[in-house]
């Protein structure tokens, strides 16, 4: 059942053709900053390791993930979430699958695991085409890392791969705020809008000084904490701030997802 | 119509359950009072004078809120404002000797601050560059301060404070778990900002773990530096060795130069003070104006201004923050300090204003 449900997810021609522009943008970032800048943006300004992209193949992906997390990475994942349930409704296999002698729960979570799975392969995804293309593009030497000291360079791809799974991780909030609303509607546009919009609403509201106070609930609070990981030695505390924070969130609309699909009457 | 109950009871009694949990886990551990040993102020300041280095690895948070609720008249101000406002983390790392280590952790950056015996170095993650100070062998720092005994030095400290202000022992607290005494100083005088200096005091090694400054004018402390986490264990040796990378761009800067860079400029300019105690006034000169009216930007400091009638007639500019006063006389001249605008006006009046 799990393994159905991934395959049905990974040989999806749209959620395949997600994938493949998401592994566009790295190979585009490195591109217009190796060949249409002048000695690359110095001085700071943009995102995260921007100003460190040419210095070495490590940053490539490293900035890729910091300028994606923000909109690029929320959407996709809200794409394949919002589709999960409410697409089957309204095509009506979710009739056939709910038929089948398999209990309504095991199928919820299927879905749950696989979209899962899917977000934190879109961050790898990032962070694997980045190096490639950063390999290419960029010198592969010793990595310094924010506070000045080297690491060897597969050290550096180590610490990347890690970054891309804390910031997949980061985005699982988003995902089961899209199963969850799935479970309510046979529209998926419907449900990806709204777990787009939860997404972008914690940015808004996190933006907002005098909002300080409620910041630590915010699911995009600790975005940007995979930074840390670049630190010497690796600041551990804003990361677990921030997967405590994706658990407090998943947990309270995992059970929304499961309660309400296990006890909904499906129409469609 | 029960199955409602299941579809969003359960999952609203999850999130509130989750709200709960993440709103009350702080209040919880800073509402508790440990029982500690009762200490006189004098003793608690000599435990401290006297104490043992701790080696230790600490989170240190810096919160200012010295503008309070103008703070948001100045968020549009620019990037080039030099006032210190809002909070930074800085992590700490003590290990033996002369072995420290300064981590400013900014969002997407860093600047280190190394210190061996050997020498310093200071680190800035943009623009990847680097300074370098030598420690000659002349710098044995003197240790005068601990042949002293910290009883008779602390019993003398309290003795100077005692005419002017109200050296107590508050209520113990925990701060960054860790049970601490709380050392609190407050003015005798009238018309000062500052309501109380807190200085909280680790019960067990008589580390500092946190100072605070309280605003008459506030509820919650002005300034707050304090450890968010301190664990007191030696830290590894690696924490503290710096090796440029290749293609930093290094500075090296000799001892004497160090020096200089902290003497006053032209010693001959002190600045006029007025008052005594908590209720000192700086009068600072012409050129103070300009240097804050280029940090903050003009319109910035205009927004800030609030016109003031003086005894002689004439009209002055008075700032204000939850700290200090400054007021701006008629002469181009700057009173400032942590003290109420009558205190300042009353010192312009003495001016012959």
């Amino acid at each position: 059942m799990f393994v159905e449900e991934l395959k049905r997810v990974f040989r999806r021609p749209r959620n395949l053709i997600i994938l493949g522009l998401i592994a566009l943008v790295p190979i585009l970032l490195g591109l217009v900053v190796r060949f249409a800048s002048h000695g690359g943006p110095r001085g700071g300004g943009g995102p995260a390791f921007f100003a460190e992209i040419t210095q070495n193949a490590v940053f490539l992906p490293l900035a890729a993930l910091a300028s994606m997390e923000t909109l690029i990475l929320p959407l996709a994942a809200s794409i394949i979430a919002g589709d999960s349930v409410a697409g089957d409704a309204a095509n009506g296999s979710l009739r056939y699958l709910l038929v089948r002698r398999v209990s309504r729960a095991r199928t919820i979570h299927a879905k749950i695991v696989a979209a899962l799975v899917y977000t934190l392969a879109l961050s790898l995804m990032i962070a694997v085409v980045g190096l490639f293309a950063g390999s290419i593009l960029f010198p592969h030497h010793q990595v310094v890392t924010l506070s000045g000291v080297s690491i060897s360079f597969l050290h550096g791809v180590g610490e990347a791969l890690l970054a891309a799974l804390v910031v997949g991780a980061s985005i699982f909030s988003v995902t089961m705020v899209g199963i969850a609303v799935s479970t309510f509607t046979s529209s998926s546009l419907a449900a990806t809008s709204i777990a787009v919009t939860v997404a972008i609403a914690s940015e808004v509201l996190d933006a907002i000084p005098q909002l300080e106070r409620i910041r630590p609930i915010l699911l995009s609070n600790y975005w940007s904490a995979f930074i840390n990981i670049f630190r010497t030695p690796v600041l551990a505390g804003p990361i677990y701030k921030d997967l405590l924070e994706q658990l407090g969130w998943m947990a309270v609309f995992y059970l929304l997802a499961v309660f309400n699909f296990s006890q909904r009457d499906i129409t469609a | 119509m029960a199955r409602w109950k299941y579809r969003f009871g359960i999952p609203l009694v999850g999130a509130a359950v989750a709200l709960g949990a993440a709103s009350l886990t702080p209040a919880l551990t800073n509402a508790q009072t440990p029982l500690l040993q009762p200490m006189s102020a004098s003793q608690l300041i000599a435990a401290v004078m006297g104490a043992a280095p701790v080696q230790y690895t600490g989170q240190l948070q810096i919160t200012s809120n010295l503008l309070g609720s103008d703070a948001s008249l100045l968020s549009n101000v620019g990037q080039g404002l030099a006032l210190p406002e809002g909070t930074s983390q800085v992590m700490v790392y003590r290990g033996a000797g002369a072995n420290l280590r300064l981590q400013e952790i900014n969002a997407q950056s860093e600047r280190d601050l190394y210190v061996t015996s050997s020498g310093a170095w200071l680190w800035n993650s943009a623009g990847s560059s680097a300074e370098h100070v030598e420690f000659g062998s002349s710098t044995q720092q003197s240790s005068s301060l601990q042949q002293m005994n910290p009883t008779e030095m602390a019993d003398a400290l309290v003795g100077r404070l005692a005419p002017t202000s109200n050296v107590t022992v508050g209520a113990n607290t925990y701060v960054a778990g860790h049970a601490a005494y709380t050392l609190s100083l407050a003015p005798r005088q009238s018309g000062s900002t500052i309501s109380s200096l807190r200085v909280f005091v680790d019960a067990k090694n008589y580390h500092v773990l946190a100072v605070t400054v309280n605003s008459v004018y506030s509820s919650s402390p002005v300034l707050q530096v304090g450890y968010q986490t301190i664990t007191f264990a030696s830290p590894s040796l690696s924490n503290f060795s710096f090796t440029p990378p290749a293609g930093t761009a290094v500075k090296t800067v000799t001892e004497a130069q160090l020096q200089s860079m902290f003497e006053p400029t032209n010693p001959g300019t002190k600045p006029v003070t007025l008052g005594t105690s908590w209720q000192t006034v700086v009068e600072l000169p012409k050129t103070a104006l300009s240097q804050l009216s280029a940090s903050v930007g003009a319109k910035g400091l205009a927004e800030l201004e609030t016109p003031v009638t003086l005894t002689n007639g004439e009209t002055a500019e008075s700032i204000h923050t939850e700290l200090v006063n400054l007021l701006v006389l008629p002469t181009g001249s700057v009173l400032a300090g942590a003290v109420r605008s009558s205190v300042l006006e009353s010192d312009a009046g003495a001016l012959g204003l």
